[in-house]
């Protein structure tokens, strides 16, 4: 595509990203279904725009497992619990934008590989996008970001224990050393990817005791 | 109302289970008697938050809270967490629930005091407290072996510059370096320097502890210009109201949490209480002093960092030490020490934006990618809590502070650099966080400018004395944690001796 083209087919677009944009403002304060529910695509679809960010964010690859390979935990559910702060029209204007510079695309009909340049034409801030939509788009882009890294991260969906209604943690009968880790063999998780292994072990507290018990004369 | 609580009358209720209620409480009950007759004292403490019990074994950890601190950071502990920041509600106190890092007062710390607001607060008369605490909390320097590779680079890194590293003293009662607490987690082994061994004294001798229970306000009656304190009103969590009477009341909810709770009891400055004002003081809630803070983190392609557990510190020096001993930053290598959370590498500056360069950076990152801090330990400015609303009102983008800490990160950069880092975080915040509040409530002599004398009485409020972070006139050389507990316990000695002491 021509950059000629591109201003072109921006220019044409230009007119609709603002007018979300404005539509978005102006809709602050009022839920994102209240407005989407006038404006929406028919095609528009919340879950899906953002699972493909987080497949786009952290990709699979086999024998490399990644968002992806999540989903079947509900990893996109997780995800939006954290980002209500985006209406729908925001992430539409994300989705459609994409249509400017990859030949009539959304977000979520684009390669990998489109996805990927997509993302790191917002993050470079290049200056094909006209200014107020690149600062809508930056914003979800770092918001997005900073979640799905988080979520995965924070070893979704290992990532909490068990407790009661009072927060005390639920630990297996005959667990007397209170060993909570709450990753287990099984899944992939962000804490596997990372090598991130939890809290020491039973058997590495014995140890360390032990060895530091000879080493400072007052434990 | 019916019920074991209300209307009793004690010699003594402190509000606040925390650090300084904790210490003060074991030594009132321990030595302390009733003036007037030489009887033991009655003393009631109440806090808001829980009371995990268990047999105390440091080292292990009592049972409730060792599975209760797994896996659980301070700022993800929910329900005992005031609204205001760094502030836990709990049995023991938060103070002492990061990195373990233990400063001993430094003697420009107490000029600093004296000459802020005029306290008589020198090295000398603090030096049995001092020592105290060092041995209470068994301070000393973490060993080499459990420092990271990192933390011994910047040490021979700034070495080489011609720049003498101090060790980062540490409270190592029974740790076994696991290297939690440096990522925020409260610690399940009871190792780091809590004060529950002081709670435990406090009990032994007496000291009634209720948790789980919210004063509404401390009961102050007018007298005259000033006022007289009668006793306090709490509330359980089933919302049942109470009110017990003392010959004195002692506050110490913190920093944020003392000018707060004296505000709701009518006591502050009468531009926020307007009608409610029972007694004015306009120093109440005022000089609040933070230490603004910036890390700057790198990638390395060699571990930094070890892989399981670590010592949480290594070294600190102050780039510039001018003859006042203002606005000096404290440099260390604490980001150096214990493995990255994996979620907090994700997101570094140094980090690639995603995809497989984000996912193949990832796998290394927990080892390899180490930041280094440095703190305006002295700040030359102030602010304020709102006593009403709790809302802080700190100038965190001052010139004065931002053009320090930008200075700070060109150093810590060319530290990166020297210690071959491959990769630097270059932003450049416009403001700083931090963190160590101080002097909301502070001790002085001059009634105009402080809130209590040097012996930590009200000057307005007959019978009601003040002791946490609020009442240390200036932020410390030391940090925060290390001068609190000491603050603490040379106001037990000095709150015995002029109320506690057989006439």
């Amino acid at each position: 595509m021509s950059k000629k083209e591109k201003v072109s087919r921006r220019g044409f677009i230009k007119k609709g990203s603002v007018g979300t944009v404005a539509a978005a403002v102006s809709g602050v304060g009022s839920t994102s279904g209240q407005v989407a529910e006038k404006t929406l695509p028919v095609d528009y679809d919340r879950t899906q725009v953002m699972a493909k960010l987080g497949d786009t964010l952290i990709p699979s690859s086999p024998g490399d497992p990644g968002y992806k390979d999540l989903e079947i935990y509900n990893i996109t559910a997780e995800i939006l619990k954290g980002v209500g702060s985006i209406s729908d029209q925001d992430l539409v204007l994300f989705n459609n934008e994409s249509a400017v510079h990859f030949g009539g695309k959304s977000f979520v009909e684009l390669s990998e590989t489109n996805r990927a340049d997509y993302l790191n034409m917002i993050a470079d801030g290049t200056d094909s996008f006209d200014s107020q939509v690149l600062y809508k788009l930056q914003s979800i882009y770092r918001l997005i970001r900073a979640r799905v890294f988080i979520v995965f991260y924070q070893n979704y969906p290992q990532h909490t224990i068990p407790r009661s209604a009072n927060g005390i943690p639920v630990v297996h009968p005959g667990n007397d050393h209170q060993i909570s880790n709450p990753n287990q063999p099984g899944i992939r998780t962000g804490w596997d990817l990372a090598g991130w292994k939890g809290p020491l072990t039973w058997e590495e507290e014995e140890e360390r005791r032990e060895h530091f018990k000879k080493s400072f004369k007052k434990y | 109302m019916q019920d074991q609580h209300n209307n009793a009358r004690y010699d003594l209720i402190i509000v606040g289970a925390g650090t300084s209620g904790s210490i003060i409480a074991a030594h009132v009950a321990e030595r302390g008697v009733r003036a007037r007759d030489g009887e033991p004292l009655s003393i009631l403490m109440l806090e808001a938050g829980p009371y995990l019990r268990g047999s105390l074994n440091p080292g292990r950890g009592v049972p409730s809270r060792r599975s209760m601190f797994t896996n659980i950071s301070h700022n993800e502990s929910g329900r005992w967490v005031w609204p205001w920041p760094e502030a836990c509600k709990m049995v023991g106190g938060s103070t002492m629930h990061w990195g373990n890092n233990a400063y001993s007062l430094y003697e420009m710390d107490h000029a600093h005091w004296i000459n802020e607001s005029g306290v008589d607060w020198s090295q000398d008369k603090f030096k049995e407290s001092a020592e105290e605490i060092v041995r209470e909390f068994n301070i000393g320097d973490i060993p080499d072996e459990m420092k990271s590779p990192g933390n011994m680079l910047f040490k021979e890194t700034i070495e080489s510059m011609g720049i003498e590293p101090r060790y980062v003293p540490t409270g190592r009662k029974n740790c076994i370096y696991c290297g939690l607490c440096g990522l925020g987690n409260f610690c399940r082994h009871d190792s780091k320097p809590n004060v529950l061994g002081y709670v435990a004294r406090a009990e032994k001798n007496g000291v009634k502890l209720i948790p789980d229970v919210e004063v509404e306000k401390v009961e102050i009656e007018r007298k005259g210009e000033k006022g007289i304190v009668r006793g306090v009103v709490f509330r359980q969590q089933d919302g049942t109201i109470h009110q017990a009477y003392a010959d004195k009341v002692l506050v110490s909810c913190g920093a944020y949490g003392t000018p707060i709770l004296l505000g709701r009891s009518g006591y502050g400055p009468k531009d926020q209480l307007g009608s409610k004002t029972l007694v004015h003081n306009s120093n109440i809630g005022d000089h609040l002093e933070i230490q603004p803070g910036t890390s700057v983190w790198a990638e390395y392609d060699f571990d930094v960092k070890r892989e399981r557990g670590a010592g949480n510190y290594g070294h600190y020096f102050w780039p510039e030490f001018p003859a006042d001993g203002n606005n000096v930053v404290g440099m260390r290598d604490t980001l150096m020490s214990f493995p990255t959370y994996p979620q907090t590498a994700a997101l570094r500056g140094v980090a690639p934006r995603f995809g497989q360069a984000h996912k193949d950076y990832m796998r290394n990152a927990i080892k390899r990618v180490g930041g280094i801090r440095g703190s305006i330990l002295t700040p030359m400015v102030k602010g304020k809590i709102n006593v009403i609303t709790g809302s802080t009102d700190y100038p965190y983008a001052d010139p004065t502070n931002v053009k320090t800490l930008l200075w700070s990160q060109e150093i810590i950069r060319d530290i990166h650099h020297k210690m071959g880092a491959k990769s630097i975080e270059q932003d450049n915040p416009k403001s700083f966080r931090g963190g160590h509040p101080t002097g909301t409530c502070r001790a002085g002599s001059d009634p105009k400018e402080s809130v209590v004398n040097p012996h930590f009485e009200s000057h307005d409020v007959e019978n009601l004395l003040i002791c946490d972070g609020s009442v240390i006139p200036r932020a410390c050389l030391a940090h925060k944690c290390i001068p609190v507990c000491t603050t603490a316990a040379f106001a037990a000695r000095r709150i015995i001796a002029d109320h506690y002491t057989r006439a």
